[in-house]
């Protein structure tokens, strides 16, 4: 390539010492090498210009299902693709948030004890209403009612002759997400362990009014008392080797909130 | 107001988790080194359009630019304990797609296709302006293609990717004088190559 051209090239791609560059510039003003210029540039932008088939290409799903032999991808997955018992659940009586539903009808607490307070260890759930008085849910509306960002509260029952020193409640949404209240999960990069819990205390509130992007559907709610901190990361790899509606974990109990609507 | 036993008000909290999309890149690698799928697939989707670029420019079609890529990608989720959260994950990420495209087009086989393989045809029927220029885009991707090996990483990660010199030069781990000095040469190679085509 002629220095000449080559010069032009490298002043385009930003390449010359100042004062190349300067000396360039003061010919390119004078006229000389314009016809060059332009070609190099139209040139350079030929190089640059993007292959929309390229840009069409979605990689994703073969490289996730190449990357799912064992021996490319053999950690474990920490999201719920499907959890059965999400489905179970949406066939039987879970809590469904009736975000303005204008009457809450009776109910009859199959098990979590919502409302006994014989029961020794459970969880309660209440939503704020419009003069943001908490109320209990006690129903079980439609599935069309439930909303988005629902702000929830909870309490807890740790009354028993053993009472546990840890809390830890999630929500999972008929999408299988999992969403944890308690303890507060906002970084997924953090792994948060189990809140500690007074013992002997009966509907004890806890300090958050949580807002959470739920999915439309049935959500079950999960009391999980432990005697010591889980972190949400162990309980979540809990979750995906489980089929069940309840965790068995060692030295923990599992709260499942169930309503039924009479 | 509401209160908690204690009597303190209740604190509003916001629980709904950043989306992934949001995260920086060593963010989602760390993520991916703990197993984390959906991170990896984050970084699949932020970077695969770019990784295509320069693919395509290395092998001169897409079909082998796409292997490429899912080769390097998966690469990428073999090496990620060795990545070290420097902020340079496109370094990173292009000198194994750089490194994979070398070794596909060294191959036999990728040798056998580039030259037997007809241009990429068109899916659909379109109108002659574009046919055109889809067949210049393809004539500079297949001349880049030929290009010896040390020219052919430079234009494909300075063209294909945007990279700084330096930034070529660090992925492909040598000084950036090399990268200026081979730069003017693999041009005025291409050009003089695009220009007897088109004087043809």
């Amino acid at each position: 390539m002629p220095d000449k051209s080559k010069e032009l090239m490298m002043y385009l791609e930003d390449q010359l010492v100042t004062e190349e560059a300067r000396a360039l510039e003061k010919r390119l003003e004078a006229g000389e090498h314009q016809s060059e210029l332009k070609e190099n540039r139209a040139f350079l932008q030929r190089l640059r210009e993007r292959d929309p088939r390229a840009d069409q290409v979605d990689v994703v799903d073969a490289v996730l299902a190449r990357a799912k032999t064992p021996r490319t991808f053999g950690r474990r997955s920490w999201r719920l693709w499907i959890l059965p018992a999400v489905a179970l659940a949406g066939l039987l009586a879970v809590i469904v948030i009736p975000i303005g539903a204008p009457e809450a009808p009776e109910f009859r607490a199959k098990s979590g004890g919502v409302e006994s307070a014989l029961r020794w260890t459970g969880i309660h759930v209440y939503k704020l209403d419009a003069q943001n008085e908490l109320q209990p849910l006690k129903s079980l509306a439609e599935p069309d009612l439930v909303q988005k960002n629902s702000r929830l509260v909870f309490s807890y029952t740790n009354k028993s002759p053993q009472p546990d020193s840890h809390l830890m409640i999630y929500g999972v949404d008929s999408q299988g997400a999992v969403h944890w209240y308690y303890p507060a999960w906002t970084d997924a990069l953090s792994d948060p362990a189990a809140i500690k819990i007074r013992r002997g205390v009966i509907s004890e509130l806890l300090p958050d009014r949580v807002e959470q992007p739920l999915a439309k559907g049935p959500l079950s709610l999960h009391g999980l008392f432990l005697n010591r901190p889980l972190t949400v990361q162990t309980v979540e790899e809990y979750l995906q080797k489980s089929n069940k509606r309840t965790l068995s974990i060692e030295g923990g109990v599992d709260v499942l909130l169930t309503v039924e609507v009479r | 107001m509401i209160s908690d036993s204690s009597g303190n008000p209740l604190r509003l909290v916001h629980s709904e988790r950043q989306p992934l999309s949001s995260f920086e890149d060593d963010d989602l690698m760390r993520l991916v080194r703990k197993g984390h799928e959906g991170a990896f697939a984050a970084l699949v989707r932020r970077h695969q359009g770019t990784a295509m670029q320069v693919a395509i420019r290395h092998m001169g079609n897409v079909q082998s630019a796409e292997d490429v890529v899912q080769d390097s990608f998966l690469e990428l989720l073999r090496c990620a304990p060795k990545y070290q959260s420097l902020g340079k994950f496109k370094i990173f990420l292009f000198r194994i797609v750089v490194s994979r495209a070398r070794m596909a087009h060294r191959s036999w086989y990728r040798a056998r296709l580039l030259l037997t393989t007809p241009p990429d045809q068109p899916q659909a029927p379109v109108a002659e302006a574009l046919l055109l220029e889809e067949e210049h885009r393809q004539e500079v991707h297949r001349a880049i293609s030929k290009l010896p090996e040390r020219y052919r990483a430079v234009v494909t990660l300075r063209f294909g990717a945007g990279l700084s010199y330096r930034e070529v030069a660090e992925t492909l781990q040598v000084p950036v004088g090399t990268v200026k000095s081979r730069m003017p040469v693999a041009l005025a190679r291409l050009k003089a190559k695009l220009k007897g085509r088109s004087d043809a």
